[in-house]
């Protein structure tokens, strides 16, 4: 089974690619609090849609407040393993 | 800036296109960065970011079917500092515009379809994280011995 593999793109901010697109999630200021944000660019790297755990109207929270929070948790996990230096015939994501 | 009767329709205007858009049955086309247009034979309506960056202040045009610019409206604030009542109404058309024109949900399936089916034995995330971690630390340890 092979995981979807993230990479640290900045401080912070962890993207996923695939040949259709990538997707990013990052910290939204950049400083590890718990307001994310997760990004869809399309293959010519163009922003087309976003999705950010602010506060709706009314100070209520965003169902998907959670969702972000455990994505971006998710994310940096593989993207910091996926940092770590690589050795000939061993990945980190071989089964 | 008066909340003038023309103004009103305009403004419901832009709700009932963003509705439309949401349900997919109007879709956008991009004529330039940031500027996103819906065509009818009665005529066509764009949405644009004025700066050409994504943010506020978005205008939005109508023409008429010879491509004239018959009305338009603007993010604004009244006189008294406050922001104009159709301000939330632009934006959000705006970004529905965008994500018609883009193709936002033909993406976002792609890259659900491309994503990794998940673990049928229910392994858990963070265990599989840590099998990677170990992986990687004993190809490290196997390299310095």
């Amino acid at each position: 089974m092979r995981d979807a593999e993230w990479q640290l793109r900045e401080p912070e901010l962890y993207a996923w690619s695939s040949n259709d697109g990538s997707i990013s999630i990052a910290s939204r200021d950049r400083d590890g609090d718990d307001q994310y944000e997760l990004i869809v660019h399309n293959a010519a790297g163009e922003q087309v849609d976003e999705l950010s755990s602010e506060r709706l109207a009314g100070d209520r929270p965003a169902r998907w407040k959670d969702a972000l929070a455990e994505l971006h948790l998710v994310a940096r996990r593989s993207a910091l393993i996926e940092a770590l230096p690589t050795t000939a015939g061993h990945t980190a994501s071989a089964s | 800036m008066t909340d003038a009767p023309e103004k009103q329709r305009l403004m419901t205007l832009a709700r009932l296109l963003t509705a439309a858009t949401a349900s997919r049955e109007v879709d956008w086309q991009a004529r330039e960065p940031d500027v996103y247009i819906w065509e009818s034979s009665a005529g066509s309506v764009s949405v644009a970011s004025r700066d050409r960056d994504g943010e506020p202040p978005f205008e939005l045009a109508v023409y008429n079917p010879a491509q004239e610019r018959v009305d338009e409206l603007g993010s604004a604030l009244l006189d008294d500092d406050q922001p104009a009542p159709w301000n939330d109404a632009l934006a959000t058309l705006y970004r529905a515009a965008r994500r018609s024109a883009l193709r936002a949900d033909d993406i976002v399936e792609a890259l659900i379809v491309a994503l990794p089916a998940a673990s049928e034995d229910g392994e858990a995330e963070q265990e599989r994280s840590f099998r990677r971690l170990t992986r990687r630390v004993a190809a490290q340890g196997e390299e310095t011995e």
